[in-house]
């Protein structure tokens, strides 16, 4: 049980404040996303709460830090059978239990392998769930690999699809592109196994970056303001280096990786959320140089947010993880197959946030970065790297306050 | 026994401050008249209206000498400018004493070329500093005097400011029908009030936190390497609180005053405070988290700019003598905690030593400059017979051969 009430209205993290503060619930949905969670459970640090929601128990117990929840799809304990339909039923016949879950968190994280039953179905509907609740639903789903056949990539489409309308960011991982990295000849266990690494290993970096105390802090509202630039969901991958040109040799490992399309995302992309984690020996240079050549590589207009965190126990390494949001949409698709939402029964009302449908709170437009100068707009701009160091540096850096400097 | 008395100034955003000291025959310095006064007219550290400036300098040295009951003729003056900029300059000269030893006119040839900045027609160079020497390609010499060889090389280090806004303070200052005898950076004044010469030897890092503008000086290995300023200051911190929390100029600065903090403080996280109406802007409740992360944002940015620079000449892993806030801005609570964090190194704020009868406000890192002012006065004014002795030394130091400013 989530025994922490707290008002279910919408937290937004300041910088200076204490993790803890900032309720969050991972839910590992499906045979993969529970699997991805396990391995998870094991390895992240200061893991918040975990849930496994799955038809069939999964071969590898969870640990016991990842509370379970088994989902009924009919008499004598029997699966989706890879029907979304019987995973968002199930679901919704669960709904007391996921409500209990998700009661009182900022934050749901989802995971979940894209194109069966359970995780085609369920996640869009607990998406949703988390939604009604007043938590930031962050979405992780795999997409099939080619061989597993055009069903379940039909399933696993029409549920990311679901997904991006109840997710406030959606981040894809499509295990064909990872395919390119394993070579030939790989078995197809070790081949899921790989794929739940980099995922794994993603999104450890991802929760270190917003979680750990960090030197350039990423905030939640980083992600929502990515994610609302374009209504295609998130692509997502890490690299890892050490030696000298490290940071040369994981920005040219990510300008080229498959997960981006070989860098034609990288250069198409709206907007680019740069974490960059390393050891005590990190230099501002290198975070400097690795900044400068993802701008380089993105388009000019492209609105990057740069964090990094350092660990003790990564000294000489330097990874990179980057979180791209598609082109941006001039007219972002509105939610046109509501008669076919697997999740619409439980959706009581329109969220107010999503990807791609509205303009995000606290991006200032030209002019108010003009007033915000106020005494200063008289005089000669101090400008350093390009950067008007007169406007208020808490707007420059996205920090967002309890009261809004726009409401009054 | 007070025979001489020494002035110094500096027209700063928000105050304007004037020491007059009695400078005794052992060379000691006591303060005798302080001023510190509302100043106005200045934007950035920038004249922006000069003949309102003019009245703050009035205003200042009339504060001072009513304080020291004495007239002054001659003014020590600060420069605080936005935009001081270093430069390394390196001159040569081949070694013309047939016995190939390095003498004296060499060194002095050597610096004299190094000197010849080539600055743009709008900078003025405002200090050069000596840094090393190298003969015949050896490099690393500190005193070449003696050494043998064919080519001298001597490095120094040129700081330079705008022609423009220098000439219009050592302008403005005059207008108070004072002579200004001498000038220098505001970053190198606070450095020899508020630096030990331990410190200097150990390496460190000083930053003056002005309303209007941060300098910033670096030590390494008993002489300064690294100098710099930016038009960003404590003004900022109060126009960013205005502007996040709609608040008035007023409000603002007496919260960042009362309540302000560097860091955010887990006491603080629920706490809102009360601001008085200030004109149209009513009475306020302030949650004092949100002023804490606004703070934070700009002095951390502010201090990672410092950073950057002495990162930029390699001096980031040199400064054991630690690091040293001074100015205004080095009052804000935990300020010298966030600094000592982002540069990994002992940081205090700097209050002006070497000089006796300062008590109050006058004692503290906000007179850091001036104070210093006062110490780099002493030691140019041509007054007892004992500092002629090492004046030429400290000259080297300083490379303040005489280099007037305008």
């Amino acid at each position: 049980m989530a025994a922490l009430v707290r008002p279910l209205a919408r937290r937004q993290r300041g910088t200076g404040d204490v993790s803890d503060a900032f309720q969050t619930v991972w839910i590992g949905v499906g045979n993969g996303g529970c699997r991805t969670l396990t391995a998870l459970a094991e390895t992240l640090p200061d893991a918040p709460a975990m849930l496994a929601v799955h038809a069939r128990p999964s071969s590898p117990p969870p640990p016991p830090n990842v509370r379970e929840l088994r989902l009924f799809c009919g008499p004598g304990g029997v699966g989706t059978g890879g029907d979304p339909e019987v995973g968002r039923r199930a679901a919704i016949a669960a709904v007391d239990d996921l409500r209990a879950a998700l009661a009182g968190r900022h934050m749901a994280v989802l995971l979940a392998g894209l194109g069966g039953g359970t995780a085609s179905g369920a996640a869009p509907a607990i998406a949703a769930l988390a939604r009604e609740q007043g938590a930031f639903v962050l979405a992780f789903a795999t997409l099939p690999f080619f061989f597993e056949g055009a069903r379940r990539r039909q399933v696993a489409a029409a549920a990311l699809a679901d997904l991006l309308r109840h997710c406030d960011a959606t981040v894809v991982f499509p295990n064909e592109r990872i395919c390119e990295w394993i070579p030939d000849g790989t078995p197809v266990e070790r081949a899921f196994l790989t794929v739940d690494h980099m995922v794994g290993a993603s999104l450890r970096t991802l929760w270190k970056l917003f979680s750990s105390p960090s030197l350039i802090h990423l905030d939640f509202a980083d992600l929502r303001d990515l994610a609302a630039g374009s209504s295609a969901p998130l692509a997502m991958a890490s690299a890892e280096a050490s030696g000298v040109d490290r940071d040369r040799a994981v920005v040219a490992e990510l300008a080229t990786s498959p997960l981006f399309d070989h860098g034609a995302l990288l250069r198409s992309a709206s907007g680019v959320l740069v974490g960059i984690a390393g050891g005590p020996d990190l230099t501002l240079a290198e975070v400097q140089r690795v900044s400068a050549a993802v701008r380089d590589l993105a388009p000019s207009g492209a609105r990057l947010h740069v964090g990094v965190t350092t660990d003790p126990m990564a000294e000489g390494r330097l990874g990179l993880t980057l979180l791209l949001a598609g082109p941006a949409t001039p007219a972002p698709e509105t939610a046109e197959r509501p008669a076919q939402s697997v999740a619409a029964p439980i959706r009581s009302e329109p969220a107010p946030t999503g990807p791609g449908r509205r303009p995000v709170q606290g991006t200032l437009n030209l002019d108010a970065e003009n007033r915000s100068k106020r005494r200063f707009s008289g005089v000669a701009p101090t400008i350093v790297d390009g950067e008007d160091l007169d406007v208020p540096a808490f707007v420059r850096r996205g920090i967002r306050l309890s009261q809004p400097p726009a409401a009054e | 026994m007070a025979d001489f008395h020494i002035a110094a100034l500096d027209i700063g955003t928000a105050r304007a401050r004037a020491v007059i000291a009695d400078q005794l025959d052992d060379g000691s310095l006591i303060a005798r008249g302080i001023a510190d006064v509302a100043s106005d007219g200045l934007e950035k550290s920038l004249i922006v209206d000069f003949p309102v400036a003019c009245d703050v300098v009035r205003n200042a040295i009339a504060a001072a000498e009513d304080d020291a009951q004495l007239k002054i003729s001659d003014v020590y003056l600060v420069l605080s400018h936005p935009d001081v900029r270093p430069a390394v300059q390196t001159g040569t000269v081949h070694i013309t004493n047939p016995s190939g030893e390095v003498t004296e006119a060499d060194i002095d040839a050597a610096a004299e070329a190094a000197r010849q900045a080539r600055l743009p027609p709008d900078r003025t160079v405002i200090h050069s500093i000596a840094q090393d020497f190298s003969v015949d390609g050896h490099e690393g010499i500190l005193d070449p005097r003696g050494m043998s060889g064919n080519v001298l090389r001597h490095r120094m280090l040129i700081l330079h400011g705008d022609t423009t806004a220098l000439d219009n303070r050592v302008r403005c200052a005059a207008s108070a029908q004072v002579n200004v005898l001498d000038s220098a950076f505001g970053g190198l004044c606070a450095a020899l009030a508020a630096l030990s010469p331990a410190q200097k030897a150990a390496g460190a890092v000083v930053i003056d936190l002005g309303a209007g503008s941060t300098s910033f000086v670096v030590y390494a290995n008993r002489s300064l390497v690294h100098a710099g300023s930016l038009g960003i200051g404590g003004n900022h911190l109060t126009n960013d609180l205005a502007w996040g929390l709609r608040l008035s100029f007023r409000q603002a600065e007496q919260l960042k005053l009362e309540y302000g903090s560097a860091l955010p403080r887990a006491r603080d996280e629920h706490r809102s405070v009360s601001l008085e109406a200030d004109g149209a802007f009513p009475a306020r409740m302030v949650r004092l988290s949100d002023a804490h992360a606004i703070l934070h944002a700009r002095m951390d940015e502010l201090l990672r700019w410092v950073r950057s620079q002495v990162d930029a000449v390699g001096a980031l892993h040199r400064i054991g003598g630690g690091l040293v806030l001074t100015g205004g801005g080095a009052r804000l609570d935990s300020a010298d905690k966030l600094a000592g964090r982002l540069f990994n190194a002992p940081c205090v704020v700097g209050r002006p030593a070497g000089i006796a009868g300062l008590s109050g406000e006058a004692a503290g890192p906000a007179f850091a400059s001036v104070c210093g002012m006062l110490r780099y006065a002493a030691m140019q004014q041509p007054g007892p017979p004992r500092r002629r002795g090492w004046r030429r030394w400290f000259d080297r130091l300083l490379g303040a051969n005489g280099e007037p400013v305008t």
